[in-house]
């Protein structure tokens, strides 16, 4: 069996799969301030979910920024290269991926033999990515379920010209005092991150699936999808880059 | 603003080229060895102790002419590479910042401008710079005159422009330098040393011809190496130390040729890079890390790339207009990408890596040319956002991140490609 850990900054996400490539079982845990830790307690739970013993499992490969931090692995990819393949496994004609994580987001054109033919990053910028978009509910004081749908109620979303976390921010305050509705004010917020994200996956192939953990927010998902049209979202879009970590274990057992 | 007391003893710049001076002679290369003695002496003596001599310019201006009249022609790009290299870049910038220029404007210019504002480097007694590659130059140009009083001269060059007529253009203008050149500095142009200085400067463009026809071959030393300070050969192109400095080069890369314990060790099986732009400076250990832990040999870089034809010994002005004019950054579109091709079918390369530094215009701006390239040839291509000179902002995991997933998808490139033998995660 297979683990794929992905040690992000905001999640570590973990998934099993076993000899036939099939996905075992999955957890998503935030990061916290001991992710290696966690890592592991996800682990023991899943086998114990599963009646398995850790024995049982022989592969660990590790992603995202914590990667090098996951000892037990024998061996870590890029997220990048991971996205790719757990979207592949997915969805055997998807093109591209946008990926929006908690602190960074990224385009991947992908290769038709599984892997990455480009790839695009955000600059060292929150801007586009979850942690803009946490940043924003907070001052609308707003958990980030109630901000993710917020947004589908605007009936005249106010355009957010920034995309710098702390210039919107101020925006928005600016919004508030102008006494814009909430709604308006996050369909413009999701309206920005979207232009954001969909400027780096424009020269990109159109068959596109959006994954992180912002690809759950309702509101950026309707925003993306009028400019991608037949853009498909995983069941968990979260749990893609730990996929494609158990899958390149279980490649380089299998070929 | 205030005016400021330029001496060598207290310049930081000097100190620290002084404490460089101990480890240059560790350097691996014997032409890189030659560069940087030359570059130490040239920042810690000459500037100090004999200004009337210096020409402060820019990388793509033609330094033979300089050499003709025994001028000693200090680069703004190498002023800000050593900077950088350094650690005395970010303070620099800050200072030129405080004074008004703009954070979007490019590093090299901003850092020059400091160090001479807090008087860690004399201002220029003379400067000349080519219109060309680099837009910024000019607003430069106009700074020294206006803050240091220095008679300056711009080399006006068009664009996409090589015809005869062209040619004439700008070898009128090298004309009026050279008149501008004698009233500046009460020197004379002597015919025999130009025919000198256009000798030296075709013996050495054999010579690194003749290097880059070797980098075609087996990877012979880390790229970066050339990227940090063989570049310097161009600046003394017209001079002895220039020609001897590119013959050391290519004597001791065929050398190694026939040597294949000498050549660079890799923990991963080799790829073959081009690099495009100058890389960050401050960054060693980063590409470093590129080379010997991924395994991406910088097999050629662009700034090696020998772009113009042989200099007419019978025609000096004329043979250096030509040599300005044929820059691959002032032809159309097609021709550069035709270029690049060639190098990427000549070198053999497996990838790309287009470095972005901030605030230039020319070469970023061009990087859809690379992509596309890159994507018809089905190589891998990495687009790196940063700055060669300013270290504020880079995060050098971020970097390694973005290299790591560049080899991984060269790695599966080569894995889909027939005869591949390397295995993903080996």
């Amino acid at each position: 069996m297979y683990w794929g850990i992905d040690s992000g900054s905001t999640s570590i996400n973990v998934v099993l799969l076993n000899d036939e490539k099939e996905v075992v079982d999955y957890r998503i845990a935030e990061s916290g301030c001991r992710p290696v830790d966690t890592a592991e307690q996800l682990m023991k739970d899943i086998c114990k979910e599963n009646c398995l013993s850790m024995k049982d499992t022989h592969t660990i490969i590790s992603t995202g920024y914590g990667r090098r931090n996951i000892r037990s692995a024998q061996n870590s990819f890029t997220e990048v290269t991971c996205h790719a393949y757990g979207v592949q496994y997915l969805y055997p004609e998807a093109e591209t991926v946008i990926d929006i994580g908690g602190q960074d987001c990224k385009a991947i054109s992908l290769s038709r033999d599984g892997g990455v033919d480009d790839f695009i990053m955000n600059d060292k910028c929150a801007a586009g990515t979850g942690r803009f978009l946490e940043v924003m509910a907070r001052v609308l004081q707003m958990d980030i379920e109630t901000f993710s749908r917020c947004g589908l109620q605007a009936t005249s979303p106010y355009p957010i010209s920034s995309t710098c976390t702390v210039f919107a921010e101020s925006e928005v305050i600016s919004g508030i005092a102008k006494g814009i509705t909430p709604e308006n004010l996050v369909a413009g917020l999701q309206q920005a991150v979207a232009d954001r994200v969909a400027s780096m996956a424009a020269g990109f192939p159109g068959n596109v699936v959006l994954t992180g953990g912002v690809a759950k927010s309702d509101g950026i998902r309707q925003c993306l999808e009028k400019k991608f049209p037949g853009l498909q979202v995983p069941f968990e879009p979260q749990i893609t880059g730990a996929l494609g970590a158990a899958l390149m274990g279980w490649i380089a057992d299998h070929g | 603003m205030e005016e400021n007391h330029y001496s060598a003893e207290e310049s930081r710049l000097v100190h620290r080229m002084l404490l460089a001076e101990k480890t240059a002679k560790d350097l691996e290369l014997e032409a890189a060895r030659i560069l940087v003695d030359w570059q130490i002496r040239l920042y810690t003596k000459t500037l100090w102790d004999s200004p009337e001599q210096v020409v402060w310019t820019n990388m793509v201006m033609p330094t033979e002419l300089f050499y003709a009249y025994g001028l000693v022609p200090v680069h703004t790009e190498m002023t800000a590479g050593w900077m950088s290299s350094l650690r005395l870049s970010e303070e620099y910038i800050r200072i030129a910042q405080e004074r008004g220029f703009h954070v979007g404007l490019c590093s090299y210019h901003k850092a020059v401008i400091g160090a001479m504002e807090c008087g860690d480097i004399p201002p220029p007694r003379l400067a000349v710079f080519s219109s060309h590659i680099c837009d910024g130059g000019n607003g430069l140009l106009q700074y020294f005159r206006q803050r240091f009083q220095t008679p300056v001269y711009l080399l006006d060059v068009p664009y996409q422009q090589q015809g005869e007529s062209a040619v004439r253009f700008v070898e009128g203008q090298l004309r009026n330098l050279t008149k501008f050149l004698e009233n500046h500095t009460g020197k004379t142009l002597y015919s025999k040393a130009l025919a000198n200085a256009v000798r030296y400067s075709n013996h050495s463009r054999c010579w690194q011809r003749a290097v880059n026809e070797l980098r075609k071959g087996p990877v012979l030393f880390y790229g970066n190496q050339a990227l940090r300070n063989l570049f310097g050969l161009f600046f003394l192109s017209g001079s002895s130390k220039g020609e001897r400095a590119a013959e050391a080069y290519y004597r001791q890369l065929k050398e190694r040729s026939s040597q294949p314990s000498a050549r660079p060790v890799t923990d991963r099986p080799p790829r073959r890079i081009l690099w495009v732009h100058f890389a960050p400076l401050y960054a060693g250990e980063v590409m470093r890390y590129f080379e010997k832990a991924l395994g991406c040999l910088i097999t050629f870089d662009i700034i090696g790339h020998v772009y113009w034809p042989e200099l007419d010994e019978d025609a000096p002005l004329m043979g250096l207009a030509q040599k300005v004019l044929s820059h691959f950054y002032l032809t159309d579109s097609r021709q550069r990408m035709d270029l690049y091709r060639r190098i990427i079918e000549e070198y053999r390369i497996d990838g790309v890596v287009l470095f972005m530094h901030q605030g230039c215009r020319a070469i970023p701006g061009a990087s859809w040319e690379l992509r596309l390239i890159a994507e018809q040839g089905k190589i891998s291509f990495l687009e790196l956002p940063g700055d060669c000179i300013d270290p504020r902002g880079f995060s050098s995991e971020q970097v390694k991140l973005r290299m790591e997933a560049f080899r991984e998808s060269m790695d599966l490139h080569a894995k889909g490609r027939k005869g591949e033998s390397y295995v993903l995660g080996d």
